[in-house]
């Protein structure tokens, strides 16, 4: 799992600056390329303009200079006494310089003057730079010494028609680049019908770039294995706190829930987990350490019924007995085991309640009944005690499990006549308000201090530790006096003043008003 | 031998009353920490048995106002079985520690061991001249041979041999043979006297008149 996620993120890391760095490379690449054949293109290009420049027609025997361009500022001359201008070695004039007979003139072949630079460089380029020019004829007017043999380009049908006096000789066609295998070439269709072919092999500048190809590939994977080494590195230092916090999560177990993972930087979001983590463990604690609390306290309750029985039966046996005395040890073992069937019920009761299991047997129910019939239960011991119960009741309907309401008014009730003064008065009220019903037990007994207040519906959590145990109180009643309100969708609550008495204030759902009271009211 | 027993169970308390006195105690009873630490108080106790979870006043409260004026052996009985509750008990000031649900022997020989060591004796047979007491069996032998003597007889015995050789007055013998219920007289003492001396001899009784009795080791 963890090697998994480790790798994961090693991949995608190796795959996303695989990426970046063949995107990147292959631009770079393919724009160096790009601008190297744009360089080669413009000097061909402008090798080719310059020859066509050089061009001047030739008069032919017989006739003035007039079919040569009226703006030409060189006398025609020539060809052979013009030294000056031909480039050394590469010029052949042979051809230009011999108009045939019974041509017409038009199809005179012009000669071509190189300027001494152009003539210089294809004299003595390295980079293997040529040119070939052609006449009308599609014979070779001039070529320089090293050009190879190229074939002819065939001027385009729209240029064929070239006159003999181009629009001018300055301005010529503008040159079209081919790949011919390995050489590049510049072809212009020149005025007086000269097609211009300059060309250069492109065999260096592909040496060059593919040494260029392979440093940037080398440059590339070498960038490619440091930046995988530090993404491992790295992704190994992410995944180390992780590593920590499983270790740590996993010696937390129900026996030493106490363990909590160490928090280096609980600004990261490792640290946040580890921090919910934390988090978690420490209420899973508090749950587990409120279970053995509630598991001590049920086994301490459960001990001392057990104690009598099991003390009171010993003596019983330790010699003979009148019947008298066996009757009274059976009478002191039923009160025990009474007492521990009553705790174990109300143990099983909150169990269930907690599981969500606490079955009620819900039908409508008038809750003035109950309340009345409880009450009527509750005042002898009450008038024993010398405490008056006075009740104003009004008429609500629940949906709820009479038994259960019952159980909860009567624990309600003997609360309040059980810690009330002498001579106190318990007061029970029952509205409804809205949609639900709202009853309160109040008396005028010793209260419960605001310390113990939030406690007194907690299991086995007793205000005086011992006193309502020689009373026969258990300590769960409220407890499960609460569980039973809130298995009917209600609540509870508690408010008292030490010395003046403690109200219990139950909220019930409510059914909707009975038509028969509307109906009553009409009538 | 008197103890006193704060229990706040009732009907644990009517039992361990009930199997103390058949044994030859004489028993007192609390059901909470306030009416029993004014008896503790109040009496020489061979020994108390002390509930922890007591209404008014804890066990544990109890114990250390009793410790401030009395060294009276103290076993602790209670449902509170945790470790760190015995340690609590033990260092309150409590003699000995036992958890209910308990067996009434073991109960009754933890008490016996109590009386036994706060009295300086260890040995469960304690020798009185020709006389051997047998505090496990409650047994007095003369010469090897057990003689019957009632419950009381043999406490008064006991109590005088746990003093051997010490003045043991008639007040404290009164007080440690009759619980706070006795309404006897106190020259029920001298009847008893007198019928340990028929039993075991003339001389094991020695009277110290005005003050007391004792017995010579």
């Amino acid at each position: 799992m963890l090697r998994s996620i480790r790798w994961t993120l090693q991949l995608w890391h190796a795959g996303l600056l695989a990426l970046v760095l063949l995107v990147f490379g292959a631009a770079i690449f393919y724009e160096i390329r790009r601008s190297r054949y744009a360089q080669i293109d413009a000097g061909l290009e402008r090798s080719a303009q310059l020859i066509a420049a050089g061009i001047r027609p030739v008069p032919p025997p017989g006739r003035g200079p007039g079919l040569g361009p009226p703006n030409s500022d060189r006398p025609p001359a020539d060809p052979p006494d013009r030294p000056r201008d031909g480039p050394r070695g590469g010029r052949r004039d042979g051809r230009g310089e011999g108009p045939r007979e019974g041509e017409p003139a038009r199809l005179r072949i012009p000669e071509i003057v190189l300027p001494a630079a152009l003539a210089d460089r294809f004299a003595t380029s390295d980079g293997g730079e040529y040119y070939v020019t052609w006449g009308r004829d599609g014979q070779v007017l001039s070529r320089s010494t090293r050009a190879p043999d190229v074939p002819p380009p065939q001027r385009p049908a729209n240029l064929m028609r070239d006159p003999v006096g181009p629009p001018s000789p300055r301005e010529p066609h503008t040159p079209q680049v081919r790949q011919r295998g390995d050489v590049r070439e510049a072809v212009l269709f020149g005025p007086f019908g000269v097609n211009i072919v300059v060309g250069r092999s492109t065999e260096p500048d592909r040496r060059e770039l593919r040494r260029l190809a392979l440093l940037m590939t080398t440059l590339g994977g070498t960038v490619l294995v440091v930046g995988l080494a530090g993404g491992l590195v790295l992704a190994g230092r992410v995944i180390r706190p992780i590593q920590a916090i499983t270790a740590a999560a996993e010696s937390v177990d129900a026996a030493n829930l106490s363990r909590r993972i160490a928090v280096h930087d609980s600004k990261s979001e490792l640290g946040g987990l580890a921090a919910v983590l934390n988090n978690t463990f420490g209420r899973l604690e508090a749950a587990f350490a409120q279970q053995s609390r509630f598991i001590a306290d049920a086994s301490h309750e459960l001990r001392t019924p057990l104690a009598v029985m099991h003390s009171s039966l010993q003596l019983a046996l330790s010699r003979d007995r009148s019947a008298e005395e066996y009757k009274k040890t059976v009478l002191t073992c039923q009160r025990a085991s009474t007492r521990m069937k009553d705790l174990i019920d109300s143990l099983l009761l909150l169990a269930g309640a907690d599981a969500g299991r606490l079955t009620l047997d819900r039908r409508p129910i008038a809750l003035s009944h109950i309340v009345a019939g409880a009450i009527d239960m509750m005042t002898p011991i009450a008038a024993a005690k010398g405490v008056t119960i006075e009740s104003h009741l009004n008429d609500v309907v629940i949906d709820g499990d009479a038994t259960r309401i019952d159980q909860v008014i009567t624990n309600l009730l003997s609360n309040a006549v059980r810690y009330n003064r002498e001579g106190g008065r318990v007061t029970v009220s029952l509205t409804r308000q809205d949609d639900a019903a709202l009853l309160s037990v109040a008396d005028t007994g010793v209260g419960i201090s605001a310390e113990h207040q939030p406690h007194v519906f907690d299991r086995f959590y007793r205000v005086d530790a011992a006193r309502s145990r020689a009373e026969g109180g258990s300590g769960l009643g409220l407890a499960i006096v609460q569980s039973i309100i809130v298995a009917h969708g209600g609540s509870i609550g508690v408010s008292s003043r030490a010395g003046e008495g403690t109200i219990f204030s139950v909220r019930l759902p409510a059914m909707p008003t009975p038509l028969t009271q509307t109906s009553g009211a009409a009538s | 031998m008197r103890v006193l027993v704060i229990e706040d169970e009732p009907d644990l308390l009517d039992v361990l009353a009930q199997a103390l006195r058949e044994t030859g105690y004489a028993v007192d009873e609390a059901s909470d920490g306030k009416t029993g630490l004014f008896k503790a108080t109040g009496n020489d106790y061979d020994a108390i048995i002390l509930d922890l979870m007591l209404p008014g006043l804890s066990g544990l409260d109890v114990l250390k106002e009793l410790r401030r004026t009395k060294p009276t052996p103290v076993l602790i009985l209670t449902a509170r079985d945790a470790t760190p509750d015995r340690v609590k008990g033990l260092d309150a000031g409590a003699d000995d520690y036992l958890t209910k649900p308990f067996e009434l022997v073991e109960l009754q020989a933890r008490l016996r061991a109590l009386i036994r060591r706060s009295a300086g004796q260890a040995e469960a047979k304690i020798m009185v001249g020709a006389v051997t007491l047998d505090t496990a069996q409650r047994t007095a032998f003369l010469n090897g041979t057990p003689v019957a003597l009632t419950p009381r007889e043999y406490a008064l015995v006991e109590l005088l041999a746990l003093h051997k050789g010490k003045l043991v007055s008639r007040t404290m013998i009164y007080e440690h043979l009759f619980d706070e219920s006795s309404d006897t007289l106190s020259n029920l003492v001298d009847v008893h006297v007198a019928h340990v001396r028929r039993k075991l001899g003339k001389d094991f009784i020695t009277t110290r008149r005005g003050e007391g009795y004792m017995v010579y080791a």
